[in-house]
């Protein structure tokens, strides 16, 4: 039976990728890295946090911003802003997961 | 040179039509052609009926409950497609969402939007009412009147 369910595919989710599990990995290196680098492009942000979504493989993100660089800016400048300062980074990954917001005065 | 584009696509099947074009595939002037044909455009990996990716599979989900008409691309099917399109957007991930040829986001924004009621104003604002707020307004007119 367990030989059985280890061929069937994983059970497919709408919203949310599949994760695959890396061994030997450094994943909390990746996340520091673009952290400074988020936090050196927006110095004024307020909270910035980047977490590897990828079981560790270091192939795919979920960053956090928050900042007043945003404010009035649609949402997809802010994402672009984002893209930008991590562009060189982006070109390993599989996926970004981006969220901004503007701090509440 | 895009009339002559425009006459092939009202005359034969879209794949055929787009191989007519004489634009180099993937160059801007294609891919400005590609999100001028339909209001709603979408750049994804895979098929909304076999989405490759959970992030397009995610745009497919929430066209589907808005009842969009879409025009899609597998970027997946043509390299130049798929770096044309990230160059084009200045958007380096796929899926890409364009709306009367303004690109405005991939799939958090449009998860964003859609959790927001902001997709179906934003719909509305480019004549598409979206299922979600026909149903609203059906609930509206079946609600007792008040005293």
């Amino acid at each position: 039976m367990k030989a059985l369910r280890r061929l069937l595919p994983p059970p497919r989710t709408a919203l949310t990728s599949q994760v695959r599990r890396c061994s030997g990995t450094d994943s909390d290196a990746g996340e520091a890295r673009l952290e400074e680098l988020l936090k050196t492009r927006f110095p004024t942000a307020s909270a910035v946090r980047v977490q590897d979504i990828s079981g560790g493989c270091g192939s795919m993100y979920e960053v956090w911003v928050e900042s007043s660089d945003f404010q009035g800016l649609s949402r997809v400048k802010q994402h672009r802003l984002i893209t930008e300062a991590l562009a060189e980074q982006i070109k390993d990954m599989h996926g970004l997961r981006i969220s901004t917001s503007v701090p509440e005065s | 040179m895009f009339n002559s584009c425009l006459r092939q696509l009202n005359r034969q099947p879209l794949l055929v039509a787009i191989r007519h074009c004489s634009a180099e595939v993937g160059s801007n002037a294609y891919l400005e052609n590609l999100v001028s044909k339909s209001p709603v455009v979408v750049f994804m990996k895979g098929t909304p009926d076999n989405p490759r990716c959970g992030f397009s599979n995610a745009v497919v989900q929430i066209m589907r409950m808005h009842g969009v008409q879409y025009d899609s691309y597998n970027v997946l099917d043509d390299e130049k497609i798929r770096q044309g399109i990230k160059e084009f957007s200045k958007w380096p991930t796929i899926p890409q969402v364009y709306l009367n040829k303004e690109f405005i986001g991939g799939c958090d924004i449009l998860l964003q939007m859609h959790q927001s009621g902001e997709l179906i104003e934003e719909l509305r604002k480019n004549g598409i009412i979206s299922s979600l707020l026909e149903e609203e307004l059906e609930k509206d007119k079946s609600k007792p009147a008040e005293k």
